[in-house]
């Protein structure tokens, strides 16, 4: 159709559309005069017009819907680090799959579920601490959850994968009288790890028990999932599908747990605890050793009522042989229908069946060279008089799977079929709805939300090999400091752990950390062997603890591994750029690795004691050799230039080849890669030195590029800007604070902050800060300014004995003499100092004195020329000058006066600088 | 800005520019995007809320570029992607749906599944208004693309006319003359 046509049928049907319809007729038929398609055509587009219901409401949820199905997953395909091998199952609640761990080849299943199983937000936060705890038991005789990840939207659980048989499929087979006991001791052993946290597991039954198949080493599956209350009808009801779905398969006499295995107090809807879980234990010992459920009888009712009953259980000997009295005994006490008569504790549970165990093993030593005959399930295929009726499907297994991951996918497809919807089924579904709903610490209610983080050397196993959990440590902090979402004792703050026998959650306290993980590491061959353990410093919980067992060369992945699982215990929302700091490798050569390490070692050594050339150097050299070995290695460069910098400024400040060095190392760190925090701090060095001409803004700069690299790194750089120009006192305070909420340990921080207290006059914040800190009267420029010249004297001059070369305490002392009238001692001393302070990092401190000195002489020219001296090498500290009392008695002079006028033209400059937004 | 914001920034403007294999390989963003969006937003609401396309698209769109200093000219372009997505994943599957249902046979007579909650008043032929639509879009490009944003994408009368840089009154023009067209069309095709 040509487009003028178009536009003619547009503006008919417009013209058209706004008339009565009586009126259209006419209309139409005039306009269209001549041309009966377009009549027509006109026509049947007014008749559209006239019906509803066509594209009036978007397709709003249509197209949404579809957005949130979820595909299935195809083998090969990666999931996080989880390459899918096989689909095992799927059903209303979701898919599991057969999954490789790819970073630590391991098997493992992994469960999807539906998405409107996941939707009920306020279940799912109540129950999310609860399942955590869970998790977080690690206990060997109770299946492993490794993850809760989160995939194209959704979330999935990741958990060890078992290859063996359930407690189901082997009662089918039959089981042997001290195997029967071994799996029961496994059972309690994981109860009592269980109740000791409060969890109730609320459903052991043979299904929930699994048997590896290697070793027959015993897994309770879904631990403490059924333990949560779910919500009684009286609440809102329809909440949640969830909610309907427990409704419309909860009538009346339908409880919690499945029925065979539920206790009496389940039965009648009391509260339960742990006895509880002794009774269904109780139940499957019963089970393995008859063959049978005691109250197995027909439908649910019936159970119920023979669960109710008054009469005792059945004695074990109707069913088996040979059964020990003291066996009798335990299931006796296990199985009493008032529970205050039952065992109260798992572990008195677990002793007896321990002893019993022991007394059995020690036994059958004995009868093993008399008499051959074992203990047997009796095969009479009826019970004797007196026992209720067996059902045949009480030895007759519904199900047999082979492997955790077929448990889960067999629950599946019973929910499915809806052949044995039990409440305890709804509570797995929902408490895993709850595992895989994630939320932040914070959004937990009784627990406080985890701040901080202390990462403890790993505990080497070997000798010398101290590096190396060392380095584990530094590498998994360095990365999760980056994300910038959680405060991370820096390495310096934990290395003195790596000599210390001090326990984890010791070290949390002195810390002040709200989480630690602790670890070990060992090394045989070319396999190391890393563990670690993520507690929780206000309880002792236990967060997370995974055992790495992989190739030397792996340790990049080991240390990727573990800074994510911190990352996803501690509930870090990490965005895909923090996310990629997470798991950022720098090297991939682990010998080049080991040096940095060695270097990075010896660089915190100085920090805290700066001059140690020893250290310094050595630093210098295992960076070097860093270097050689990879080239690529921007980080090394990296801290090479930073340690040439403090060479150059502090250590032997007279050469200028360290300078060279340090440019040629930093601009190698950069072109490898520019997005290294450590670049801009030792280039802050640069420009906060004489070397970069004191150039305050730029250094500045340096600094703020650092933070947005790593955010714990240049709080105390762009903190020592402001303090040396006097600059916004709450911001320069707050850098400095900061450095110390990073690491409330670092004495380094700490006296930077008490300095810069003086420095901003707030000297009783300065006091008391060193009272806090070092438990020490001082300082001494604090009690200067407070008057109290005779408690500062001795500590200027304790300084000056313990080491005649710190300048800054020997400009100080002459100070003292000044405010003490002695100018002819002060002015004495300061040209010594004056000479061999040339160099000194602290020169503008040292000349500050001076001035003061001078001031209080009243000598102009003396305190203009050094005051300018103090301005012109790092402080223009404008605010301090025309603040301070000690330049008082010049205050009125003309060359002061002009001085301060120059200098205030130059402040402003740079309070305009740094205070423009951004800047 | 993040990469993938980068990423789609960058392509938004190259496909604006003209090129097409910048739509290609800015689909699948958006696409990954959306999902992410509609997971997200149904874990946050109740069960039973309707997800609002457009609410979708918008949160999407904001968190790939955030509010401010996006050009208009990005932002027109990503609504239209997003909704001629939406458009194709429906369309794609009454096309799966039919072809289950009726054993492969050519048969566009299918409505959206009465599971997807559309309600049955409503059960538009989905795969017959697409067929409408590309005849609509050869005679209006306009038009047709109001459509899309409108059904597809679910934006209102103001926000299709931001889009299109048009006036709201000329947005209601061509969707009530653009209706009653697919409407005729896809009644005489029938």
């Amino acid at each position: 159709m040509p487009d003028d046509y178009w536009e003619r049928l547009n503006e008919i049907f417009h013209a058209a559309v706004v008339l009565e319809p009586d009126e259209r007729i006419a209309f139409v038929e005039h306009t269209c005069r001549g041309d009966e398609s377009l009549r027509k055509l006109v026509e049947s587009l007014l008749e559209s017009h006239e019906q509803k219901n066509f594209v009036d409401r978007p397709v709003y949820q249509a197209a949404a819907e579809l957005l949130i199905q979820e595909a299935a997953l195809e083998p090969g395909q990666f999931v996080s680090h989880y390459q899918i091998l096989s689909l095992l199952g799927e059903g209303g609640m979701g898919r599991v799959y057969l999954a490789e761990d790819t970073k630590l080849k391991r098997k493992v299943s992994l469960k999807f579920l539906s998405q409107h199983f996941s939707e009920d937000r306020q279940r799912v936060h109540r129950f999310e601490q609860e399942a955590r705890a869970i998790s977080a038991l690690n206990h060997p005789n109770i299946l492993t959850i490794h993850e809760v990840g989160e995939f194209d939207g959704g979330q999935f659980i990741a958990a060890e994968f078992i290859d063996g048989e359930t407690l189901r499929g082997r009662l089918a087979v039959g089981l042997e009288l001290d195997e029967a006991i071994g799996i029961s001791t496994q059972v309690a052993a994981a109860l009592v790890a269980a109740h000791r946290l409060n969890i109730v597991h609320r459903d052991i039954k043979p299904e929930n028990i699994m048997i590896r198949r290697e070793d027959g080493l015993v897994k309770v599956l879904d631990f403490g999932l059924a333990k949560m209350t779910p919500r009684r009808q009286s609440t809102a009801a329809a909440d949640s599908a969830v909610a309907t779905a427990l409704m419309a398969n909860t009538g009346p006499g339908v409880v919690m747990g499945t029925v065979a295995y539920v206790s009496p107090e389940q039965a009648r809807g009391d509260t339960v605890d742990e006895r509880t879980d002794i009774w269904s234990l109780g139940l499957v010992l019963f089970e393995m050793i008859a063959g049978c459920s005691p109250f197995a009888a027909g439908t649910s009712n019936e159970v119920i009522s023979a669960i109710l009953a008054k009469t005792p259980v059945p004695p074990l000997a109707r069913f088996a042989h040979d059964v020990p009295a003291r066996l009798q005994e335990i299931v006796e006490k296990a199985l009493t229908k008032n529970r205050d008569e039952r065992y109260q504790t798992s572990k008195d549970l677990l002793i007896d069946l321990k002893r019993l165990k022991q007394s059995l093993e020690l036994q059958a030593g004995i009868e093993r060279s008399t008499s051959p005959e074992k203990f047997a399930v009796s095969t009479s295929s009826g019970p004797s008089s007196g026992a209720a009726s067996l059902p045949p499907e009480g030895r007759t297994p519904s199900i047999q799977p082979t492997s955790s991951a077929e448990y889960l996918v067999d629950q599946v497809k019973i929910h499915k079929r809806g052949v044995i919807v039990t409440l305890a089924m709804l509570v797995l579904v929902i408490v895993t709805g709850a595992l895989i709903y994630r939320s932040r610490w914070k959004q937990t209610h009784n627990q406080p939300e985890i701040k901080s983080l202390a990462v403890l050397p790993l505990k080497s196993l070997d000798a010398g090999e101290n590096y190396l959990g060392l380095g584990i440590a530094d590498a998994v902090i360095r990365r999760i400091s980056q994300t910038g979402e959680l405060t991370v004792r820096p390495t310096s703050a934990v290395r003195r752990y790596l000599n210390e026998e001090t326990d984890a959650l010791t070290a949390a306290r002195q810390l002040n950390a709200d989480a630690v993980l602790e670890g070990s590491v060992q090394r045989a061959e070319d396999r190391l062997r890393v563990s670690v353990n993520l507690l929780r410093a206000s309880d002792g919980v236990s967060l997370w603890a995974d055992n790495f067992d992989m190739r030397a060369a792996d340790i990049f992945t080991i240390q990727d591994t573990i800074s994510q699982q911190v990352a996803s215990l501690l509930r870090l929302k990490l965005n895909p750029a923090q996310q990629a700091h997470l798991g950022k490798r720098y090297t991939s050569n682990p010998e080049a690795y080991e040096y940095y390490v060695k270097g990075r070692t010896n660089l915190e050594r100085i920090t805290t004691a700066i001059g140690d050339r020893e250290a310094i150097d050595a630093a210098i050299s295992y960076f070097k050799k860093a270097v050689e070995l990879d080239p690529k290695y921007a980080l090394a460069y990296a801290e090479l230039g930073g340690a040439y910098m403090w060479m150059a400024n502090f250590n032997d400040p007279d050469n200028p080849v360290w300078v060279e060095l340090a440019q040629q190392a930093l601009s190698q760190a950069d072109s490898l890669d520019p997005q290294l925090a450590e670049i801009h701090a030792a280039r802050f060095e640069y420009y906060f030195s004489k070397y970069g001409n004191w150039d305050l803004t730029q250094a500045a700069r340096e600094a703020r590029q650092a933070l947005a690299f790593n955010p714990a790194v240049g709080h105390s750089e762009l903190g020592t800007i402001y303090e040396h120009l006097g600059l916004d006192e709450t911001t320069g305070l707050k850098e400095f604070q900061r450095t110390l909420e990073i690491d409330p340990t670092n004495t380094f921080a700490q006296g930077r902050l008490i300095e810069s207290y003086q420095s901003y006059g707030r000297f009783d914040d300065a006091i008391e800060a060193c009272r806090r800190f070092f438990g020490t009267t001082g300082p001494d420029n604090a009690l200067i300014g407070k008057g109290r010249l005779d408690e500062a004297q001795p500590l200027v001059e304790d300084a000056v004995r313990k080491n005649s070369g710190d300048l800054r305490a020997r400009a100080r002392l002459a100070l003292i003499f000044a405010l003490r009238g002695k100018f002819q001692e002060a002015e004495a001393a300061t040209p010594p100092i004056l000479d061999q302070a040339r160099n000194n990092r602290a020169y503008h401190h040292i000349t500050y004195d001076i001035a003061c000195v001078y001031a209080l002489d009243g000598k102009t020219d003396e305190t203009v020329k050094w005051l300018r001296k103090t301005a012109d090498t790092g402080m223009p500290n404008y605010p301090l000058f025309a603040r301070d009392p000690h330049l008082d008695r010049i205050r009125n002079e003309p060359a002061f006066i002009q001085f301060m006028a120059e200098l205030k033209r130059r402040w402003d400059g740079y309070k305009q600088e740094f205070e423009k937004p951004g800047g | 800005m993040p990469t993938e914001q980068h990423q789609v920034t960058g392509l938004l403007r190259k496909w604006g520019e003209g090129d097409q294999a910048a739509l290609d390989q800015l689909t699948p963003l958006v696409y990954d995007e959306l999902r992410r969006m509609a997971h997200q937003y149904m874990r946050r609401e109740k069960p039973g809320h309707v997800l609002q396309t457009s609410a979708l698209i918008n949160e999407a769109y904001l968190r790939l570029f955030g509010e401010p200093g996006i050009e208009w000219e990005s932002r027109s372009h990503f609504f239209g992607i997003a909704a001629r997505l939406m458009r194709r994943i429906l369309v794609d599957d009454a096309r799966r749906r039919n072809s289950l249902k009726r054993g492969g046979a050519e048969n566009i007579q299918v409505s959206l599944d009465a599971a997807l909650t559309v309600s049955q008043e409503q059960a538009t032929n989905v795969v017959a208004l697409d067929e409408a639509l590309k005849s609509l879009e050869l005679r209006d490009k306009r038009q047709s693309q109001i459509v899309e944003l409108r059904f597809f994408g679910g934006l209102s009368i103001e926000e299709t006319a931001q889009v299109l840089k048009v006036s709201p009154g000329t947005v209601m023009r061509d969707w009530t003359f653009a209706r009653a067209w697919l409407r005729s069309e896809m009644t005489n095709t029938a």
